[in-house]
């Protein structure tokens, strides 16, 4: 459940725009916190008020009690009141709310004042900020919510010795009134805060953002070949890794297309080629010029160096495919080295070449296929330029990190000028007896694996006398634990 | 020994049989 209102969450991150995700994050929360701050604004008014008009209630009692009089001996005296209404006057704020007051003994009986308003019947609280004998509470009054102060005055007259009990109530509009006012006040200040807020969030947000939107501008303004690097001198310090990644983006791709280009202009001439002997071979067999079965021999290896031209594109085209899979696991480089040495064995015996093969076990993370494919390429290339009868040997060994693998020809070797370039398509060595494409394939294949190869002459007192290619690839480090979990 | 034995009965035929080191032997036939 967690885990779902997360990935939901995460959803809507990603679909909802930058400036609308700041404003919500900014926004939200101040919101909340002036709620928050309202709210207990509003509580502490609101106690202030009541404090402020407990107070005037209270002198209300205080003046009330100084009315009482005590007639009688002792604490059996009787309490006597004549407490004009005219005596709360100067109390009452305006004329919106009413007072009324009661004055009984401790027992309850009335004395003077409004019988209808209830009689006290709670304990004195200990209040610190009153030392006399004072409560408040809330109560009704005819159906109406009034707010009490009673005051319990001591009346000493004479020989009498008599405590009275003075409420004084007061009906609550003013208070009401008072309170709603500073609820309202309150909520006027929030706003124009919270409207101050947005506005100078919506203006740094605009333009905190401005520099995306330039870039988006500038970039949907590109034509669809312009790779040139983005500009953006007055980015800030936030977006200038996402520019420099773009940018970075930008040259790979200009390469990428760049070497696309060139293998497309490359592989159609080499297609080309082939096709336009055909047609003179063809027109020549028409002609009568050669006989039928000659002609059809040439016509049968002008088609067999298409084909081995088209499946080698296919398998470079499939090479950049595989690059973006993950491995399918650790396979035996030793076992695939031998199958595909026994396969080529007819070449080898064709050229009655010396031949010999030595392998270590080699666990290698990589797809079976383009290590059978790199493996192939590597000794076609060396079968098709060691001379007949020459000699030809194979290594496979391993350290502690790699494997590496030795192809060891007596052929002509490579010049100076082919090794800048042996490994781009359709440009290295002699390529009417090849695709030229081999060691292309050889070089993309490596790199995916991580591993590296090359290419280099033999000299024999100062003489080339084969061409030593070496390729090295990382090993797995725990091939049983990878094939245990396969 | 036996492959020397077997290279000298192939001679009448033509055929040979060639050592790929490490690999195994060949047998290539004329052609």
């Amino acid at each position: 459940m967690k885990a779902r209102a997360a990935h939901a969450l995460a959803k809507v991150r990603a679909t909802m725009s930058l400036r609308r995700y700041l404003l919500l994050g900014i926004l939200i929360p101040v919101c909340l916190f002036v709620v928050l701050d309202t709210f207990t604004l509003y509580r502490q008014a609101l106690s202030a008020v009541n404090t402020a008009y407990d107070r005037t209630l209270l002198a209300s009692a205080k003046s009330i009690g100084e009315h009482i009089e005590a007639l009688g001996d002792g604490e059996v005296a009787q309490l006597r009141a004549l407490v004009p209404y005219a005596a709360l006057e100067p109390f009452e704020a305006d004329n919106r709310s009413r007072m009324v007051y009661r004055i009984s003994s401790v027992q309850g009986d009335l004395v003077d004042g409004f019988a209808d308003l209830n009689a006290w019947r709670g304990q004195l609280p200990d209040r610190g900020p009153y030392a006399a004998l004072v409560d408040f509470y809330d109560d009704t009054y005819r159906g109406d919510p009034v707010r009490v102060a009673v005051l319990l005055q001591p009346v000493a007259m004479n020989q009498a010795r008599v405590m009275a009990v003075v409420q004084v109530a007061e009906t609550l509009e003013l208070r009401r009134t008072l309170a709603r006012q500073i609820l309202i006040d309150t909520l006027w200040r929030q706003a124009a805060l919270v409207s101050l807020i947005t506005l100078v969030v919506l203006v740094v947000v605009q333009r905190a953002t401005r520099p995306v939107r330039q870039l988006s501008a500038e970039l949907q303004a590109r034509c669809d070949d312009d790779l040139t690097p983005l500009r953006a001198p007055d980015a800030p310090r936030e977006l200038v890794p996402l520019v420099e990644a773009t940018n970075s983006l930008m040259l790979r791709l200009q390469h990428l297309l760049d070497h696309q280009k060139r293998f497309v202009r490359d592989a159609s001439h080499q297609l080309r080629t082939p096709l336009a002997v055909l047609k003179v071979q063809v027109q020549s067999a028409l002609r009568g010029d050669v006989e039928a079965r000659q002609a059809l021999l040439e016509i049968s290896d002008t088609v067999e160096r298409a084909t081995v031209l088209a499946n080698q594109m296919l398998a470079l085209a499939k090479v950049a495919q595989l690059v973006q899979q993950p491995p399918t696991g650790a396979v035996d480089w030793a076992v695939v080295l031998r199958e595909v040495a026994l396969d080529v064995s007819p070449l080898i015996a064709a050229k009655e070449l010396d031949f010999d093969i030595t392998t270590a076990p080699a666990w290698v993370n990589t797809h079976d296929w383009m290590l059978r494919e790199l493996v192939r390429n590597l000794l076609h290339n060396s079968i098709r330029y060691t001379p007949d009868f020459g000699t030809l040997s194979v290594q496979l060994v391993c350290d502690d990190r790699s494997a590496v693998l030795v192809i060891r020809d007596s052929g002509p070797g490579i010049s100076s000028e082919l090794r800048e370039r042996l490994f781009q398509p359709f440009s290295a060595g002699e390529t009417r007896s090849g695709s030229g494409l081999g060691l292309a394939i050889c070089y993309e294949i490596v790199q995916a694996l991580g591993g590296s190869i090359t290419l280099d002459n033999r000299e024999t007192h100062a003489r080339i006398s084969g061409l030593d290619t070496t390729v090295r690839l990382p090993l797995v480090q725990n091939a049983d634990e990878w094939n245990d979990f396969e | 020994m036996v492959v020397y034995r077997l290279r000298k009965k192939l001679i009448p035929t033509g055929a040979q049989l060639m050592t790929l080191r490490g690999l195994g032997y060949l047998l290539k036939l004329p052609a």
